[in-house]
């Protein structure tokens, strides 16, 4: 018998008396019960059965003995009530039909997002999302505002929708922003199919695609498993300066103002979360430029030297 | 003579106070098991058994027991606020002061933190069978039962999330 097939055995109880104590004496024994034995300190908590129940009861069996007051009003009144109520439901299931997604709150969270179906949502500053718990199990669709991290269970199809387009995945990670002019998606893991403008394109592992000012790009990047940003770092790959300073003014909520630089040029590189001197020397010197902090308002000049 | 056609379903107090009595530990374990705490078990038990009242007159008390199970993973599914699953430990108190040292009461607590993390990390369906068999005590079958799995596969569950927590928990290799 192998040691898989002795504890299978164990742990049904099958094993004969002498096989048993055999078994138990091993050392192989001894780790599996240390084990075994830690798993009892999360024992769930005691439950208090009659007390439970006296707070069901009073809340709805014998709630439904005071409905004998409805059989008191007259009839009329009764069909007026019951005619009005139908009127409102039929409306509100009416509107939640038509509207799908609209009419549902955004969802706006520094922390981790759980979804239904366990499926996790990271987002970055400045965005937000919204979902409809009615619709979801026939497909979950995810209408995002910004940019964010996701880590997709599998199951049925999942699509994220933007602005400027829309990321269908199988249980995957990716992220997608989706800022004026600037919309990437990248995969981390699993694979994602994005429909956006006039391409529809399917993206593996380290691989992302990305619409800069309307031009198209597909590109790699290095061996990661998430982004950059969730780890407090901001960081571009041929990316617009422009895009870049906007970046900063989100994650730092200050306004960048710039003086006879050239916006459009190229920027690779990176910049702090945490630090914002840090941050505006990340960006200015590798492309040459200089900055100013003015400390009536949070306004940063950037001037060519 | 007696009426033998006398409806038998759930809206009698009485059955429906049998059923509670029956069934709503169990379900509070598992919930817990599956979502931890913080997703309020005691709440979605309320909330089961609250619609299986209101639905009384279509449920045969046999069938109580799938319905409140279907109902209260829905209600997971389903939730708004729904937090990650965590799952709390208690150590017991150590009986004698002068035979456990620090090191030792130190040893135990990091032993417990990596349990708890990889108890976290197993699928649900994986880490309800293992607790509700190695807590509760629970046979194979009345787990098959409950879960609407084969008795083998509780057998698989149990012996795959065990050989994933040791090879998590455990520092030395296997």
């Amino acid at each position: 018998m192998t040691t898989e097939d002795k504890i299978k055995q164990w742990l049904a109880g099958e094993l004969s008396d002498a096989e048993r104590k055999d078994f138990e004496s091993s050392k192989e024994f001894s780790d599996i019960d240390r084990l075994l034995i830690a798993l009892k300190n999360f024992k769930a908590p005691e439950y208090d059965v009659d007390g439970q129940y006296s707070k069901l009861s009073e809340k709805v069996v014998h709630k439904s003995k005071t409905t004998s007051l409805y059989y008191r009003i007259s009839p009329v009144l009764r069909i007026a009530a019951i005619l009005i109520v139908a009127l409102t439901i039929g409306y509100f299931t009416f509107n939640q039909f038509n509207s799908g997604l609209k009419g549902q709150e955004w969802i706006v969270a520094q922390d981790e997002i759980l979804l239904p179906d366990s499926s996790v949502v990271l987002l970055n500053a400045d965005s937000k999302i919204r979902i409809s718990h009615k619709q979801w199990e026939k497909e979950r669709n995810v209408e995002l505002m910004g940019e964010a991290f996701f880590k997709v269970e599998k199951g049925s199809t999942f699509n994220v929708k933007s602005t400027q387009g829309t990321v269908t995945v199988l249980g995957t990670e990716f992220g997608v922003k989706d800022w004026k002019d600037y919309y990437e998606v990248t995969c981390y893991s699993g694979k994602v199919e994005v429909n956006a403008s006039r391409t529809t394109i399917i993206l593996e592992p380290h691989s992302a695609f990305r619409i800069i000012n309307g031009k198209e790009e597909r590109f790699e990047v290095s061996e990661k498993h998430e982004p950059e940003w969730l780890k407090g770092e901001s960081s571009f790959s041929s990316v617009p300066l422009f895009l870049v300073l906007k970046e900063l003014e989100r994650q730092y909520q200050v306004k960048v103002e710039s003086n006879k630089i050239e916006l459009n040029q190229l920027f690779t590189g990176s910049f702090t979360h945490t630090d914002l001197n840090l941050a505006l020397e990340s960006i200015t010197i590798p492309v040459d430029l200089n900055y100013e902090i003015k400390e009536n308002e949070i306004v940063i000049f950037l001037e060519s030297e | 003579m007696k009426n033998k056609a006398e409806v038998r379903n759930v809206c009698s107090e009485k059955v429906f106070n049998g059923l509670f009595e029956t069934l709503s530990e169990d379900l509070h374990d598992f919930l817990h098991y599956k979502y931890g705490e913080a997703n309020n078990p005691q709440d979605i038990v309320q909330a089961a058994f609250e619609k299986l009242w209101r639905n009384c007159k279509d449920v045969l008390p046999e069938k109580a027991k799938s319905f409140i199970y279907t109902v209260a993973n829905n209600e997971m599914l389903n939730s708004l606020s729904r937090k990650k699953t965590v799952l709390n430990y208690t150590l017991q108190k150590p009986k004698n002061y002068t035979t456990e040292t620090p090191e030792f009461l130190l040893e135990e607590k990091e032993y417990h933190d990596r349990l708890q993390k990889a108890l976290e990390e197993l699928s649900e369906e994986q880490r309800v069978t293992l607790l509700l068999n190695r807590i509760e005590g629970k046979k194979h079958q009345d787990i098959a039962n409950m879960l609407g799995i084969s008795r083998k596969a509780v057998e698989k569950r149990i012996y795959t999330a065990l050989h994933i927590l040791r090879q998590k928990v455990d520092l030395k290799k296997i």
